[in-house]
Order: structure tokens, then C-alpha cells, then sequence
């Protein structure tokens, strides 16, 4: 059976953000196909550029320790990280390697094991390779919408000869990369404007853990809304606060949940929260508990000020018959029908149209309570997202 | 009065050493800990700050020190000050030097530099527990078959035939080797995660010790221990004569230590020892599965004597009988042959005596001075020439539990060179040495005597021992036999 090592910058057990639980599903699935998977990741809680080894729901895994403080070179070209790796990877002897999110670690490493002759994939989550803040959200904390016009990053970035060098440096692995996978047209496109070569590129959609086949809607009479993601402005926080204030009605429930519990933090400006309903705030939940916060809403808030790259929640949510509010921005729209499984709003820091899409939902009360999305076949599973890797693999190594 | 005078002196000495290192930080000592206090802050540290386990810098943490270096704490001295005297040149650490030789130091978390190296291994140790908590058995599909020797790395001589040796050994199997300082532990933990197999070399048992073995343990590492000397046997400590030398405190310090030898030894399912000797003495002391591991000629002795063989001196008419001591501890053992030799020395003017190393010479032996070659310890190149520019070597030994458990390097060495051997019937020397064909073997004066004669009456004779001693250790003590020996002792992928 072929080896494959996976690098995200998260694994359990400190899970966090949508690439890596498709990283550690990828890992799962491969295992049961019977592969030798190795995931290489980093922490902050050993001492830097160090490593641990665990076994953690059976897949093996190293962990290196990377500094609170990296320099600005580091985050991209971490020349102790890909040291560490290597060892690791002379040891494993990889056929594969499958690298997610890597802001932290690196690309030097790639580059070693490229030497090596080992077949490598690259998942794009985000705009990491071109956009040092990652998510193209500005000083200002907005999105700053560049469709490849490096030179307006000159607006943004602390020092631009650096951000250009970054810049020019990512590109170049990309392009020495087997293969670069996207979870979305969107973020293709995105990508291609910006000038990383496509000929290589492939869509490989992300899947979502379906419902468990007991799954039943426990959300009682009112309305609940339901939003996963960070206080601030970048995933529409603030304006999920403002147009919920702004409602004078109170019949309804919006619970928040504190994701940063995974990683041993907490977000408390949501204690700070007022408003006419009510409000929860939950712990948060992992692929196995996600269910029990599913039950509980009947409406997911996905009111993003940038363009993600694939919205794994919604995907979530729309599987599980629940009615979305998002913006009608990157790659979430793909699988959104505007008035049939969700209401699409304007990407905007104004919270009118949030606000709009809310008071339609509390006036269609029984209309939501009883909604069932009829496209929910269009998301996948992760066991149809791995089986195209798969291919996508044996392709690789079958060639020459 | 004497001994007020004599610590008068010692207080002032002491000031002046830390007075100059860099360690003290006068300013950073007095804002913490004497601020409304005029005292001198040197003299407060020297007289109450170092027992309380106050810290003399931002650089130097005394309580990592002691805790890195267990026999020092035993000893209670201060800190600073042993550091300054003894421990920078003996190689010791305490965590923030060894984070700066392997790390970067300016990514250090401050904490990690406060804390005692035991500290850090708690927790990673509990990090790792709490992540394989709901495994029910933690067992990694895929460890790499690696080496890691964590031992005590302060003995030189140590470090080539029991570190050194093994590394060559196990990398000649394809078994990469990491070595690591157990006081080291930064960089022990980071090489644990690496390894298959855990060595332990020389440590007393320790809080430390055990929590390594708890880690190793977590991660599915194999341990094993090794010891070259009787350190965990009562007798076989004490009967080492060099001990007469030492204080009070020293002594029970070391009276101490031989029971944390002891729990080491008993810790381990499986232990490796560099004699039969010693492998005897750890049975009788409660070991089980012990196994052989010698001491040997490695490969960079091969190059030395190559070396040696091609620059010793031409045969000129003079017999000269080698004697080499590692270390002061030897005074006691040369003395066994002392009057052998003088007698010799008085019959055969042919006679001279080579010594290398530390002997302290007797009033007896001076007067041959004219006779004598006297040369300090440098390097294994100028050793083996010393030796293959002799004619024969003698070992003497004393009969006592440590020396049963001595190596027979010395003879090693010798045969290697092509020079025959006269050693005391003790250590190794009994199970490699046979008598009359190799070497010789001596139990008292009288044998000494006639089988010096012997062998400095006939070339032949020399020639012949020196052949099948030659031949007996190129054939079965190199580091190259010893990698066939040990093989079956390891998983090889």
C-alpha cells in the first residue's frame, strides 16, 4: 500500500478551522483503504522546533513545536521546520505528500521533499499563497476584493519588498508541485487572476459529515439561529450583533459558539452580547458532537465579510435541512438556491440586509421549521471527496 | 587558627571567581533581593543567598544546576561557584546552556529556562496523556528504528569506549544513533520521539531518570541500561583505593550515590556491562538479563595505530617496558610492581621504563631517572607510539571487586601495536589473556619478576605473544566482531 504524509498546521487533538478536519478526515479514510498515513503538524505548547510523536484515533502523528513569535520570513520559509520535517520524512520514506495549511510551517519543506522525488499535492484553503494576511482582509478589516493586482498590496502590507519576495517564492513551489487542489471554482478562479498556473490545478470539493440517521430537529417552537465563527467584523460578527439589536422582536433564540475552545482559548467579547432574544453561548463541538448543535438550529448566520474559499458549515447546515442566511460571495454560493435552501445577502459592513433576511425568516416561521433542502445531494461526503483524492493519487503515481 | 586562616582563603577566592565571571549580575541581584539592604551583593550571595537558592543572574539558574547534576547536590556546594571551578570544564549544563547549544535561544519561552529540566518533562509527559487518554492501547504503527543514548556525559574515557564505540557500532548495523546528555533534556525529549531503542548509560537513578523512562514507556520505546564500572556495587565502589583520598562528606556522598546506582541497575529488564566481571557483580546486586558488551578497538584506534605503527622509534638495543595509568587512581595499583622494577632496573642496565599518564613517582624509582621516560596523557595517536616504540606493557593491577570488574582495553591496545603484555590476574585480563600463548598473566611479585625476565630475555618470545595477541584481538575485539555479537540484540529493518 502506498505511503502518504499529510501537513496542516492543526490536528486533533487541537482541531481548528475547516482544512483541518478535511485533513483528518482524509487521514481516516486512507487509513481504512489500508494506507500507511503519517500527519506531520505544529504546536505552540512544546518547546520550539522540537517534536512529540502520539497515536491519536489511530493515525500516528508528529507535532513540532514552532515559536509564539515568528518572524515574518518564517511564517513562509521556516528553514528549523523543514530540517525537522525532513528527518521525518527520510525516516517514513512517503510516496505522497499532501500538504493543507502550512502559514507557520512553511514552504521550505516542500521544496526538500520535491528533491526527494516524492509526489506532492497541495490543497489551497485559503489565500495564504499570495496574501500574507491570508483571508485578503485589510488593516482595516475589510476585504479587500485585489483580483490579482499585486501592486495595490502596496495599501496593505507592512513592508512590500518582503510581501513581494513572499509573493514570488510561494509561486514558485506552487509551480514545482504535482498537483494543486481547490475546494471551489471559485477559489480556482481566484487563484488563476492572481497568476498561479492552472494547468496543474484540480477541484477537489470538500465533503461534509452527514447526519447521523436519527438526526431529528430538537429546536422547540421559536426560531433559532445558530453562527460558528470569531467576534469582529471578518466573519460578520459585528453585524449579526447590530441587526439583532436593531429587531424589536424577541421571539427567538441565537446560540454562538465558542470554537476557540478546541485550541485551549476562549472568545469573551460574546459575553459582552445584549440583545432583545435570547442568547446562548456553547462550547465547542467536534465532528463527533456536531449533530447536538445541529439539532438545536434552524437557521445557520454565514454573513462573511470575505470570500471564503468553501463554507463548511453551510455545507453542514444544508445537508441537515437547515436554512441559511450567507453572503452571496466565493465558493459557499456554489451549493446555495436563493429562496430555496437559504436567502443570499449582499456582501456588506452595513447590517440592513441581514437584518432584512432575519425579519423574512421570523415572519416565515412554520415555512422554516418545516424546510427541506432538495439539494442536498449536491454535498458530498468526505468518503466522496477521498475516493476522488484517490484517484487523483494513483493517477499521480502511475504516471512516468 | 589553621583552618580559620585556610577558609579566610578559600572565602576570598571564591569572591574573586564569581566577582569576575560573567554569572553574577550584581545589578540584577540587588534589585532582587536586596533592595533596602546595603550589603555587598557577592558577599550576601556567598554567605546566605546560595543556600536560600537565589539566583545570581538572569543566565545562571542554581536550582536547574543542582537539579541537572544530582552528585553536586549530594555534595551541597554552591552552586556558582562549582560551576565556575569544576563544571565548565567538565562539560556540565543546566538547561539554559543547553537550550542556547542546540536552539535557538532567542525563540526560548522564558518559563522553560526558569524551570528544572524535570519540569518540562512533567509536561510533556502529561501533554501526551492527555491526548492518548481515550486510546486504549497507545502503540505507534510506525516508529523509526533508531538509537538514542542518553547518558552522563562528563568522562572523556567513557565517552569513546561506551558512546562513541556504540554509535560506530549500531550505525554500522543501520541503526542511526543520537546522543544526548541526560541533564540535557530539551534535546532528550526532541530524540525519545525519534527512537526505537533507549540506552541509558551511567545514571544514578533520579526523578529525572524515571520520568524519561515513563516517557519512553508513552511512546513505545524500548530501554535499556549500561554501566562500565561497580558503581552500584558497595564493595566494589570502595575497594577502589582512590577513594582513601576523599572527605568525609565527599565520601558519604559517594556511599550515597552507590544506592542510586543500584535502584538504576534494577530499573532495566535488560543491562549491558563491558566485563564478566562486572556482569557477575551486577547479578549479585539483584540484575537479571545482563549482557556483554566490550569495550573494543574502534575504528579511529585502527587509524591511530596504523600511525603509531609507522612512527615508533627503531629498535636501538634498550628494552623498554611500557606502563600507561589513566588516572590518579592507578598510583596505588603501579605499586604492586614497583620493587619488581627497581630490582630489574639495578640487574639490566639494558632496562628503561616508559610511563605515560598520571604516576606519581617514588624516591626509589628517581634515582634511575636517566632510565625513565615520563610523558603526560595527549592523544591516542602519541599513546599507541609510546606503546609500539616499547617492548612490552605491563598491567598491574590490585586484586579487589572493582578492579574483577576492570576492561582489558589496555591490553587491547597493546596487542593492537604489537607489543606483548604482562597483566595482573584480574578484570578481563583473566578471560582474554592466555597465559603463555597471548600474554602473560601475573598473580603476585615472584611471577611478576620471572615472567618480566622471561620476556626481556627472549625475543621470541616477545615476537610470539605478540603475534597471537595481535591476532586473538584483531579477530575478536574490534568494533567490527563486536557488531556481529550484538546484532541479534536489536531489531534491524
Amino acid at each position: 500500500m502506498p505511503r502518504i504524509v499529510l501537513f496542516n498546521v492543526h490536528f486533533y487533538p487541537d482541531s481548528f478551522g475547516g482544512a483541518t478536519i478535511v485533513c483528518e478526515e482524509t487521514a481516516h479514510y486512507l487509513k481504512e483503504q489500508g494506507w500507511d498515513v503519517l500527519v506531520i503538524t505544529s504546536t505552540n505548547t512544546i518547546h520550539p522546533y522540537t517534536k512529540i510523536r502520539y497515536k491519536v484515533k489511530g493515525i500516528d502523528v508528529f507535532s513540532i513545536g514552532l515559536p509564539n513569535n515568528l518572524s515574518f520570513k518564517d511564517t513562509y520559509y521556516n528553514q528549523n521546520f523543514a530540517d525537522i520535517a525532513e528527518t521525518i520524512i527520510d525516516d517514513f520514506k512517503p510516496d505522497i505528500a499532501h500538504v493543507h495549511s502550512v502559514q507557520g510551517m512553511g514552504a521550505r519543506f516542500i521544496e526538500n521533499m520535491k528533491k526527494k522525488g516524492i509526489r506532492i499535492f497541495i490543497t489551497v484553503h485559503d489565500c495564504w499563497w499570495f496574501c500574507e494576511k491570508q483571508f485578503m482582509i485589510n488593516s482595516s478589516q475589510k476585504y479587500c476584493d485585489n483580483n490579482g493586482d499585486f501592486s495595490l498590496c502596496i495599501y496593505c502590507v507592512n513592508d512590500y519588498t518582503s510581501s513581494e519576495i513572499r509573493v514570488n517564492y510561494l509561486k514558485n513551489i506552487l509551480s514545482a508541485v504535482d498537483k494543486i487542489l481547490f475546494p471551489s471554482d471559485y477559489i480556482r478562479e481566484l487563484y488563476k487572476e492572481w497568476g498561479f498556473l492552472d494547468n496543474k490545478a484540480l477541484i477537489n470539493k470538500n465533503g461534509v459529515n452527514h447526519p447521523r440517521n436519527d438526526f431529528k430537529s430538537e429546536s422547540g417552537d421559536e426560531l433559532v439561529f445558530g453562527f460558528v465563527g470569531g467576534p469582529g467584523p471578518v466573519k460578520g460578527a459585528d453585524i449579526i450583533l447590530e441587526a439583532f439589536q436593531k429587531i424589536t422582536r424577541n421571539d427567538y433564540t441565537l446560540m454562538v459558539v465558542d470554537s476557540a475552545q478546541n485550541i485551549g482559548k476562549t472568545w469573551s467579547a460574546y459575553k459582552k452580547w445584549k440583545m432583545p432574544g435570547k442568547l446562548k453561548i456553547l462550547p465547542s463541538y467536534n465532528q463527533s458532537s456536531m449533530d447536538k448543535f445541529y439539532k438545536r438550529i434552524d437557521i445557520l448566520l454565514f454573513p462573511s465579510q470575505c470570500k471564503e474559499s468553501f463554507g463548511l458549515t453551510v455545507r453542514e447546515a444544508l445537508c441537515r435541512d437547515i436554512w441559511v442566511i450567507a453572503t452571496d460571495q466565493g465558493g459557499v454560493v456554489e451549493d446555495l438556491d436563493q429562496n430555496i435552501n437559504s436567502t443570499t445577502i449582499p456582501m456588506s459592513t452595513n447590517y440592513i440586509h441581514l437584518k432584512e433576511a432575519i425579519e423574512w425568516v421570523l415572519n416565515n416561521k412554520e415555512k422554516i421549521k418545516n424546510h427541506v433542502n432538495p439539494h442536498k445531494d449536491k454535498i458530498r461526503t468526505y468518503e466522496q471527496q477521498v475516493n476522488e483524492l484517490i484517484k487523483y493519487y494513483t493517477v499521480e503515481l502511475n504516471r512516468r | 587558627m589553621f583552618n580559620r586562616i585556610k577558609n579566610k582563603i578559600k572565602y576570598y577566592y571564591y569572591y574573586f571567581i564569581i566577582k569576575n565571571s560573567d554569572l553574577f549580575d550584581k545589578k540584577y541581584y540587588i534589585s532582587k533581593y536586596l533592595k533596602d539592604d546595603n550589603k555587598n551583593p557577592i558577599q550576601h550571595y556567598l554567605e546566605t543567598g546560595a543556600k536560600e537558592g537565589l539566583k545570581p543572574s538572569k543566565k545562571f539558574c542554581p536550582i536547574s544546576y543542582l537539579e541537572s547534576n544530582p552528585d553536586v547536590k549530594l555534595v551541597g556546594v554552591n552552586p556558582l561557584v562549582h560551576y565556575l571551578r569544576f563544571g565548565k570544564k567538565e562539560g556540565r549544563t543546566w538547561l539554559l546552556s543547553d537550550v542556547k547549544n542546540n536552539l535557538l535561544l532567542n525563540q526560548c519561552d522564558y518559563y522553560l529556562i526558569e524551570e528544572p529540566g524535570y519540569k518540562y518533562l512533567e509536561g510533556i509527559i502529561s501533554k501526551l496523556k492527555s491526548i492518548v487518554k481515550d486510546e486504549k492501547q497507545y502503540k505507534p504503527s510506525w516508529v523509526p528504528n533508531k538509537v538514542l543514548i542518553i547518558g552522563d556525559m562528563g568522562l572523556p574515557q567513557c565517552n569513546k569506549y561506551r558512546i562513541l564505540q556504540k554509535v560506530e557500532i549500531l550505525s554500522s548495523l543501520g541503526l542511526s544513533t543520537y546522543i544526548s546528555n541526560y541533564n540535557d533534556v530539551i534535546r532528550s525529549v526532541n530524540y525519545i520521539f525519534d527512537c526505537s531503542t533507549i540506552i541509558f548509560f551511567r545514571l544514578a537513578n533520579s526523578k529525572i531518570m524515571s520520568l524519561y523512562l515513563e516517557l519512553a514507556e508513552l511512546v513505545g520505546a524500548e530501554v535499556l541500561y549500561d554501566i562500565d564500572d561497580p558503581l552500584f556495587d558497595k564493595d566494589g565502589c570502595f575497594s577502589n583505593k582512590n577513594l582513601d583520598t576523599l572527605t568525609k562528606e565527599e565520601k558519604s556522598s559517594a556511599l550515597n550515590s552507590v544506592k542510586y546506582y543500584k535502584q538504576a541497575i534494577l530499573k532495566f529488564n535488560k543491562i549491558f556491562v563491558s566485563t564478566p566481571g562486572l556482569k557477575q557483580l551486577a547479578h549479585e546486586n539483584g540484575a537479571k538479563n545482563v549482557l556483554i558488551w566490550r569495550n573494543a578497538i574502534d575504528k579511529q584506534t585502527l587509524q591511530a595505530a596504523k600511525y603509531a605503527l609507522k612512527n615508533r622509534r627503531e629498535h636501538d638495543g634498550i628494552i623498554r617496558v611500557f606502563y600507561g595509568s589513566g588516572s590518579r587512581a592507578h598510583d596505588k595499583d603501579f605499586e604492586i610492581v614497583e620493587d619488581v622494577l627497581i630490582n630489574l632496573l639495578k640487574d639490566m642496565p639494558q632496562i628503561h621504563l616508559a610511563i605515560t599518564g598520571y604516576t606519581k613517582l617514588t624516591n626509589k624509582l628517581s634515582k634511575f631517572e636517566n632510565r625513565l621516560r615520563v610523558l603526560p596523557y595527549s592523544c591516542s595517536e602519541v599513546y599507541l607510539t609510546e606503546i609500539a616504540s616499547s617492548d612490552l606493557t605491563i598491567i598491574p593491577l590490585l586484586q579487589n571487586r572493582f578492579n574483577y570488574a576492570k576492561s582489558a582495553i589496555r591490553y587491547m591496545e597493546s596487542s593492537i601495536v604489537h607489543v606483548p603484555v604482562i597483566a595482573s590476574k584480574t578484570g578481563d585480563f583473566i578471560n582474554i589473556i592466555k597465559d603463555g600463548v597471548n600474554g602473560f598473566l601475573a598473580g603476585n611479585e615472584e611471577e611478576w619478576d620471572s615472567k618480566l625476565r622471561a620476556l626481556i630475555n627472549s625475543e621470541e618470545l616477545r615476537a610470539n605473544l605478540a603475534n597471537n595477541a595481535n591476532a586473538y584481538v584483531s579477530t575478536n575485539l574490534t568494533t567490527e566482531n563486536i557488531a556481529d555479537n550484538i546484532r541479534h540484540m536489536f531489531v534491524i529493518n
